[in-house]
C-alpha cells in the first residue's frame, strides 16, 4: 500500500499547509491517521471585509487530491436537507465530482479549493440562509443533477449515451474497438475517441464509475 | 466602533441599493403617486419633475409662470399662506452645502422623533448652524447643531436661497422652536447617559443585511460552481 499523500511527498504538504495558512490564519492543519484534516474558522470576505464565518472541517484522502476533499460545517448551523445541498451524514455537496475540472482540476492549489468551490457553496448558503433563493445555478439531487451536467456536456440527454460514455469514462482503459457511446453502430477508433480520450483527462474514472451507479439506479 | 463609524453605518443603512425590492417597491409607489395626481388633477396637466436620489418627495405648487422656475409652495402655518420660491434652487443650496450626511441624519432624527418641522426649515438651519464646521466630523456637526437647538435656538433665523428678502420663514421656524429645542436636549442626554446608539438604534441588523448584500453581489461575479447532493 502506497503511503498517504503528505507522507509520501512532503514538500507538497508543507507547500499546500503554507499557502492555506497564509491567507486562512483561522483554519490549522491536523493529522488524523493516514488522513489530513484542516479545521477551524472559514471566513467569507467580500469587498474587503469578513461577511460571514463558518466552522468547517475538511478531510483530504490518503490520496489527495485525486478525491475531492470532504468538507463538513460542524456548528449545526445548515440543516441536513438536499435543497441545502448537504448530506444526511453532514457532509456538504460543494460540487458535483466529475464537475471539479471545471474550477478546482486535479493538480490546483487546495487554496484554491477554498477560494472558488468552496466560498461559493458557503456564500450561497449564507444567502439561502437570510430567505433568499439560492443565488448561483444549482444541480438537481442524486442522479437528476449527474443526467445534467452529462447533457450539457455531451450536447444530449439520451440516457443510453449518457451511460455509454460513463462505461468508457470509468473504465481503466478504453479499446479503440468498443462501440462508440454515441449510438453510431461505428467503432470508438473511428467515431468519438478523440473526445472520450480528452473527457478522461478531466473527469476520474471513479468519479465516472460512482455516476454510473447512479444513473443504473 | 467609533461615534462616525457608527454614523457612517446608519447612513449606509439608509441608503437603498439600486436593485433592492425596497427601491423597486418605491419606484411602483411613485408611479402610483404620478398617476392618482394626473388622475385628479388632468384639468390643469400638473408638471411632475423628479430630482435627487429621494425618489418620493411631494411638493405641491403652483408655478408662477410658463417659465416654470418660480413657484408658490401652499402652507398650513404662519402668517402667509403661499410662500414664493424655486425648488430648483433649494435642491441645488442643499446639495452644495458640504453636510449632507448631517442633513440626512438629522431628518432621520426628525422621523424618529416624530418632529412637524418642516424638511426644507431644518435643512435651512443645519446648513446655517453648520457654516463653519464643514470639515468637523459627522459626531462632532450633530452635536454642534443639537447644542445650538437646545441652548441658542432663540437666535437661531433661517433665510430662502431662493427668495432671501421676499420670504419671512420666521413664522414656520418659531412654530418649530420649542419641539426642536426640547427634542435636541433630550437628544443630548440620551447620548450622554447611553452612547450613540440609543439616538439613532442599532445597526446590528442593517449590518447583516449589508453583509447578506455584499455576498450576493459577490455571488454574481464570482467564477460560477454548482452544488449538487448525493442524497436524493
Amino acid at each position: 500500500m502506497t503511503k498517504p499523500w503528505h507522507r509520501s511527498d512532503p514538500a507538497y504538504f508543507e507547500k499546500e499547509k503554507r499557502e492555506v495558512e497564509r491567507e486562512y490564519p483561522n483554519l490549522r492543519f491536523r493529522l488524523a491517521g493516514e488522513l489530513v484534516v484542516l479545521e477551524g474558522d472559514f471566513p467569507l470576505i467580500a469587498e474587503g471585509k469578513v461577511r460571514d464565518r463558518y466552522l468547517v472541517e475538511i478531510t483530504m484522502a490518503r490520496d489527495h487530491p485525486k478525491p475531492l476533499p470532504v468538507v463538513r460545517e460542524v456548528a449545526g448551523r445548515i440543516p441536513r436537507k438536499p435543497e441545502r445541498h448537504m448530506n444526511g451524514d453532514g457532509t456538504a455537496c460543494v460540487v458535483l465530482p466529475d464537475e471539479r475540472w471545471k474550477s478546482w482540476p486535479v493538480g490546483a492549489p487546495l487554496v484554491d479549493f477554498l477560494n472558488g468551490p468552496l466560498r461559493n457553496y458557503f456564500i450561497c448558503q449564507s444567502v439561502v440562509e437570510s430567505g433568499h433563493p439560492w443565488p448561483m445555478e444549482e444541480l438537481g439531487h442524486g442522479a437528476a443533477g449527474i443526467r445534467t451536467s452529462y447533457a450539457e456536456l455531451l450536447g444530449t440527454d439520451d440516457i443510453n449515451v449518457i451511460r455509454g460514455y460513463l462505461v468508457c469514462l470509468a473504465a481503466k482503459q478504453v479499446k479503440g474497438h468498443w462501440s462508440c457511446p454515441c449510438s453510431s453502430g461505428k467503432r470508438l477508433r473511428d467515431c468519438h475517441l478523440a473526445r472520450v480520450l480528452d473527457l478522461r483527462t478531466r473527469i476520474a474514472p471513479a468519479d465516472a464509475a460512482k455516476s454510473l451507479r447512479y444513473l443504473r439506479g | 466602533m467609533t461615534p462616525n463609524e457608527y454614523l457612517a453605518k446608519v447612513l449606509s443603512a439608509q441608503t437603498l441599493a439600486s436593485n433592492s425590492p425596497e427601491l423597486k417597491d418605491l419606484q411602483e409607489r411613485r408611479t402610483q403617486v404620478e398617476e392618482h395626481l394626473r388622475e385628479h388633477f388632468d384639468d390643469s396637466s400638473p408638471t411632475i419633475r423628479y430630482g435627487g436620489d429621494f425618489h418620493i418627495d411631494v411638493v405641491p405648487g403652483r408655478f408662477t409662470d410658463e417659465e416654470e422656475a418660480d413657484a408658490f409652495l401652499y402652507i398650513s402655518s404662519g402668517e402667509k399662506n403661499r410662500l414664493k420660491t424655486n425648488l430648483d434652487v433649494h435642491v441645488a443650496h442643499v446639495k452644495e452645502s458640504g453636510v449632507i450626511d448631517a442633513i440626512r441624519l438629522m431628518k432621520l432624527w426628525k422621523v424618529r422623533n416624530r418632529l412637524s418641522v418642516r424638511n426644507f426649515i431644518l435643512e435651512l438651519a443645519v446648513i446655517k448652524l453648520l457654516s463653519s464646521k464643514k470639515s468637523a466630523t459627522l459626531a462632532t456637526q450633530l452635536e454642534h447643531v443639537w447644542t445650538e437647538l437646545r441652548d441658542n435656538i432663540d437666535d437661531l433665523a433661517v433665510e430662502d436661497p431662493a427668495n432671501p428678502t421676499g420670504n419671512d420663514l420666521s413664522d414656520l421656524l418659531n412654530a418649530a422652536k420649542y419641539e426642536l429645542s426640547t427634542a435636541a436636549g433630550s437628544t443630548l442626554d440620551l447620548m450622554a447617559s447611553s452612547g450613540w446608539e440609543a439616538v439613532f438604534g442599532s445597526v446590528e441588523q442593517e449590518d447583516r443585511k449589508e453583509n447578506i448584500a455584499a455576498l450576493r453581489r459577490a455571488a454574481a461575479v464570482a467564477t460560477p460552481t454548482r452544488a449538487w447532493c448525493r442524497d436524493a
